[in-house]
């Protein structure tokens, strides 16, 4: 039997979703394609050109992260 | 107002690859709203500013107006590590700046206490090292100490960034000789980075020779910052100026400034 849906941390947060997507399905659902970001799974930045084939995994730790004004 | 155009055009500051005229650098924190963030900056005069890489808030799905202001404008984004604590967080949030596609600039900060916000100055030779290897252009915020500066030079870092006074204490230059000492010791430019409270304090640092002024809450605190960043931009440029024009020797008594001859 397949898992229908994955344990992540996505921002710090606890969040299911379901299984076999990658990081662009979640940009997609977030509606952060065409935006300004950069994300990292488990401490390891994924390059942009593998958004598209990067599958998120049980536990992982996602980070989606972008430009704020700071100093 | 020609030839100052033309004195201020004439004195490029160079930053790795790139090519400045405005040697003030600023934030883009703590500013009341977008439209005043963006007023003090067209303000300054500054060409580069300063960011800082953080989550997205994802349950806020309104866009990044901050980030489109400061694109709309061509500035040159200095994607800082503010709030990380050792170097291997400053290492992964430098990756991630150029991998949100600003290129490889970064302003390194290791905070090693909250209170002064005062660097780790151990963390940041080390994260220092990791970057360079990585491609990245560094410019470290560090101790207004002049071994340390020396270090991050030969290093191979693209300038340093000692503090004046502590990240917006306002207090000025704390201490203009240890400045002076280390525009001695590095050959990269030195960007007094933190601590600026007003006007005075800016030119001061551009006269004891230093190449740029980095600043963020002297300008965004201020009451009327659109105003202080104006002040700023003169600030800069009037202390770079005199700078380059031989100031006149402290002397304990008077020098007369009219003939004596032909007194009645």
């Amino acid at each position: 039997m397949t898992q229908e849906t994955v344990n992540i941390t996505l921002n710090g947060e606890p969040t299911t979703i379901a299984a076999n997507q990658t990081i662009n399905d979640i940009l997609k659902q977030l509606k952060l394609t065409n935006v300004l970001v950069a994300v990292e799974i488990n401490k390891s930045v994924v390059r942009r050109i593998h958004h598209a084939t990067t599958i998120i995994h049980e536990n992982d730790v996602v980070e989606v992260v972008h430009f704020v004004g700071g100093g | 107002m020609n030839q100052l155009h033309s004195l201020v055009q004439n004195d490029p500051f160079r930053l790795g690859d790139k090519i400045f005229n405005s040697r003030l650098i600023v934030g883009t924190g703590k500013y009341r709203s977008v439209a005043e963030m963006n007023a003090a900056i067209a303000a300054s005069g500054a060409e580069m500013v300063t960011v800082a890489v953080r989550r997205v808030d994802l349950k806020d799905s309104s866009p990044n107006s901050t980030l489109s202001t400061l694109l709309n404008a061509n500035y040159t984004l200095l994607p800082n590590t503010a709030g990380c604590y050792s170097a291997d967080d400053a290492v992964r949030t430098c990756r991630l700046s150029r991998e949100i596609g600003m290129g490889s600039l970064v302003k390194l900060e290791v905070i090693g206490d909250p209170k002064t916000l005062f660097p780790d100055v151990a963390e940041t030779l080390v994260a220092a090292q990791q970057l360079l290897d990585e491609g990245f252009t560094v410019l470290p915020y560090c101790t207004d100490d002049p071994v340390v500066c020396r270090k991050l030079s030969q290093m191979g870092c693209a300038a340093v960034m000692p503090l004046a006074a502590p990240i917006g204490s306002g207090l000025g230059i704390r201490n203009p000789y240890n400045l002076k000492i280390i525009l001695e010791t590095v050959d990269v430019p030195v960007i007094v980075d933190a601590g600026v409270g007003t006007a005075s304090d800016a030119a001061i640092a551009m006269e004891l020779g230093c190449d740029a002024v980095l600043m963020n809450t002297g300008i965004a605190g201020a009451e009327n910052p659109i105003q202080m960043a104006h002040a700023m931009r003169l600030a800069v440029v009037a202390g770079r100026l005199a700078a380059r024009s031989g100031r006149i020797p402290r002397k304990l008594y008077a020098t007369a400034s009219s003939p004596l001859d032909g007194l009645i």
